[in-house]
């Protein structure tokens, strides 16, 4: 079924609900076979992002690739796509077995090969023994990994995640994250990963779009993403920085409060004020 | 995106438009025909406020509608006077019998309306078991018949489900809530007044709109237990009846009064509770408290002649079906003649009454579970609020209205329903498809929207993830609102006496003939009365059993 990682590609997207855009134009590249990250605050839309390139949503303008192939107006049902919800929504009027089957046997697969690979995928993820148990009686780690199992499981060309971390407690949500790495680096699926949590897109992603208000503010690798903000915004959402405000000397220091910081700023900048993030792995502190 | 694409996408589109188009035809077209023919004159052709004039002036429509007002009136009061209080003793005071205090309630609220006046014309009209024994002891008791009668009768049938809406009300508030009130240095009655009435208050006042609205609509009641009291549902009848269609100017004049009657409540309602339903912040339960003994004692055996006489006329039915009937007057010794004759000479209203509901409830189901799943999980803009308003106008026809928009619809080839068993099933759907969409709304909303998202994510159609997840999630609360839509439709009376045919005899029918002193099957009548009794309590019972969160159908 699977044919090798395809790309996702989104142009100008645009959706409103009601009154502010939840996305105002956005166009973005996520490379095939890549881990992908769109990070940002909440309400700064990107759910609403991922859920139009699940097909959930129905944006009012622009344009949604996978593979190459135009699916803007595709159904859901018809994206070859796995969804993984925040709260995992696995059917509890079914075992885990079944949920991770019924995928496959509305595809009309026969039995034998649905029971080979669900305990595959069960295999993969690290179940194996839990298969006749229903989704109430299990631990969260373990529902995760049965929603991943049953996205998992259809081989899509494209994995989509919402926040999938962010029910469980903090020492699982380390264990989890890097197996949702591994098992993503193993299969080789184009992941879109979505979360407010800048440690887990730095330490996850080959590609973080940050997002603000509706926009993609920058998109980059994490590493050229931390280094290099676009905007103060992003280095407060990405390194912890703190911000020293102040104004610009003709000799290109910082005077803040009275107090003079020798840090060879710019001369063309002298006589501004100006904002100076400070990242808590690059802060110079100099002797007098 | 072309409309193609978009049914393609969202198939639930085409069911919004189908559902709107079906709603139309059966519920609004029936009140648009009774428009028009009560502005037609006498001559059927030219148009005229005449009917209207004549109904607001004539003394004879002008006394029932003013009846019929008090009467709501006057009996709302009272079943609040009544049920209310004790209500809240048992909300909030620990008191004995619970668990068997609820369940009596939710049973009194399922009890066949008509019942009530049938029992108490027995026991207290003139020739009644009670009323030779009252005159005897030398009180001027004449009979139960009259306004008096409809009152009585009103407010023990209501009483049940008051006590369960207030009890409901009162049990709900948050206790931290009244001891805040207590630690400001509020007495106890002080603070059962500054804080847990007005809380209580938007419970307590949608149950008098039920009853007031009930007792508007009722039409056995009043019929059976009000002698010459004109009531507007009754007049409605008549006026009908007598000129059978020749003239249905003046019936349809009134019908359109009795609809616009039950919206300028229903808008009251509204409008009292605007801006008075709070949100509880705590959810600390009420911890029962307890009474001195005295007053356990006391609440305790006034609860019990409550439900003594909610269950009168139940006592009342099953005892005198055991009796010997001899035309009209029951006698020793105990048979079960009655019985006999049920089972050899009477099954067929037995058999079409249950027809019936299970027609109507398995339709009534399904349409409204449609409906809601267009109503909470579709957002159309305009498909969405006007069905919402479609699915709930059946509310506010009095059955006799929606009876007679039928007959004027449906009486003509090539639709010529009229003495089928088709229009009486259909009747009882558009009855019950508010009921029906409600119960289904509050099961949907208890199913995160993602579980079905969830399936369409794996490649399930919208249809094929209502199928497999959706529906299943919801059935417990489809069968426990298709048991009580079951239940509601069982004992319907008013349409179906306007509808009913010779082969559609109902057992609300052979009952209420029996109750009107014809056909003189009176014998019958009182074991069809327990039949009907137990197809409505053991299947209540069974349900509230397994979901106890069954809710009263309001």
């Amino acid at each position: 079924m699977s044919r090798g990682p395809v790309a996702v590609r989104v142009c100008g997207i645009r959706k409103d609900f009601g009154g502010e855009p939840a996305l105002a134009d956005v166009s973005l590249e996520f490379s095939a076979g890549g881990f992908n990250t769109l990070l940002g605050p909440s309400g700064c839309g990107k759910t609403t992002l991922l859920r139009s390139i699940a097909g959930f949503v129905t944006p009012e303008a622009g344009r949604i690739f996978i593979g190459g192939e135009d699916v803007t107006h595709h159904p859901p049902w018809t994206r070859r796509i796995g969804f993984v919800f925040q709260s995992y929504a696995l059917w509890p009027h079914m075992s885990v077995f079944d949920n991770i089957a019924y995928g496959l046997r509305l595809r009309k697969i026969e039995k034998g090969e649905v029971e080979h690979r669900v305990r595959a995928i069960l295999e993969t993820v690290g179940l194996t023994s839990l298969h006749e148990r229903s989704p109430g009686a299990l631990s969260g780690g373990q529902q995760q990994r049965v929603a991943l199992a049953r996205a998992l499981v259809l081989e899509p060309d494209v994995l989509l995640l919402d926040e999938p971390l962010a029910n469980l407690d903090a020492r699982l949500r380390v264990e989890m994250r890097q197996e949702i790495r591994r098992l993503q680096k193993e299969l080789q699926i184009t992941t879109i990963f979505v979360t407010h949590d800048q440690e887990e897109a730095l330490e996850l992603s080959d590609q973080v779009a940050v997002m603000s208000r509706g926009r993609v503010e920058q998109v980059g690798s994490p590493e050229d993403v931390y280094a290099n903000p676009a905007t103060p915004e992003i280095a407060a959402l990405l390194g912890g920085a703190r911000f020293l405000v102040g104004m610009v000397s003709d000799e290109g220091d910082l005077i803040v409060d009275g107090a003079r910081l020798p840090l060879g700023l710019a001369r063309d900048l002298a006589g501004r004020r100006v904002r100076v993030a400070v990242s808590p792995r690059r802060l110079v502190v100099m002797a007098d | 995106m072309t409309l193609i694409q978009r049914v393609r996408r969202d198939p639930w589109l085409m069911v919004a438009v189908f559902l709107g188009v079906v709603l139309l035809l059966l519920v609004v077209v029936p009140q648009l025909w009774i428009v028009r023919s009560s502005l037609l004159a006498r001559d059927g052709e030219s148009v005229t406020l005449e009917n209207f004039i004549r109904y607001l002036t004539a003394a004879r429509y002008r006394t029932a509608f003013v009846n019929s007002v008090l009467l709501a009136i006057v009996t709302t009061v009272l079943a609040m006077l009544v049920a209310v209080p004790l209500a809240f003793f048992h909300a909030r005071y620990r008191l004995p019998g619970r668990d068997l205090v609820l369940t009596l309630a939710t049973l009194a609220t399922a009890s066949p309306p008509f019942l009530g006046a049938y029992a108490w014309i027995m026991l207290l009209g003139y020739n009644g078991i009670l009323s030779p024994a009252l005159r005897d002891i030398g009180l001027p008791w004449h009979s139960i018949v009259g306004f008096h009668g409809i009152v009585w009768v009103g407010v023990w049938g209501a009483a049940g489900l008051v006590f369960l809406f207030a009890h409901d009300a009162f049990a709900s508030l948050d206790s931290d809530l009244e001891e805040a009130a207590e630690s400001a240095g509020a007495k106890r009655w002080r603070a059962h007044l500054d804080i847990a009435l007005p809380l209580a208050l938007p419970g307590l006042l949608t149950a008098a709109y039920l009853v007031l609205t009930g007792v508007l609509a009722d039409f056995g009641t009043p019929r059976i237990i009000g002698g010459p009291v004109s009531v507007l549902p009754v007049l409605l009848y008549h006026e009908f009846l007598s000129e059978g269609g020749v003239n249905p100017g003046m019936a349809s004049a009134g019908s359109l009064l009795s609809v616009g009657l039950a919206t300028a409540v229903l808008l009251l309602q509204r409008l009292v509770l605007a801006g008075r339903s709070y949100v509880m912040s705590g959810t600390r339960r009420v911890s029962p408290r307890l009474l001195p003994r005295w007053a356990t004692v006391a609440i305790t055996s006034a609860t019990a002649l409550f439900f003594l006489m909610v269950f009168v006329p139940h006592l009342v039915i099953a005892f005198s079906s055991f009796l010997s009937w001899r035309a009209d007057i029951p006698g020793l010794p105990f048979t079960l003649d009655n019985y006999r004759a049920l089972a050899t000479r009477s099954t067929a209203p037995v058999l079409v009454s249950y027809a019936l509901s299970a027609i109507s409830t398995v339709v009534a189901v399904v349409v409204g579970t449609l409906l809601a799943y267009v109503a909470v999980r579709r957002t159309y803009r305009f498909l969405s609020p006007s069905l919402q308003a479609l699915t709930m106008i059946p509310y506010l026809i009095p059955g006799t209205v929606l009876a007679i928009g039928l007959i004027v619809v449906f009486n003509r080839e090539p639709m010529r329903l009229t003495g089928t068993w088709m229009i009486l099933a259909l009747a009882y759907f558009i009855r019950k498809v508010p009921y029906a969409t409600k119960s289904a709304e509050a099961s949907l909303y208890q199913v995160p929207e993602n579980l079905e998202e969830a399936a369409l994510s794996v490649g399930a159609t919208p249809a094929q993830a209502l199928r497999d997840v959706t529906s299943r999630l919801i059935l417990p609360g489809l069968v426990s609102g298709a048991t009580l839509t079951f239940l509601m439709t069982l004992t319907e009376l008013s349409s179906t006496l306007m509808l009913y045919g010779a082969a559609t005899t109902t057992m609300s029918i052979v009952i209420y003939q029996a109750a009107m002193g014809m056909g003189g099957q009176f014998g019958l009548a009182a074991s069809t009365a327990v039949a009907m009794m137990v197809s409505v309590y053991v299947p209540l019972y069974l349900v509230r059993k397994r979901f106890p969160s069954a809710g009263v159908p309001a």
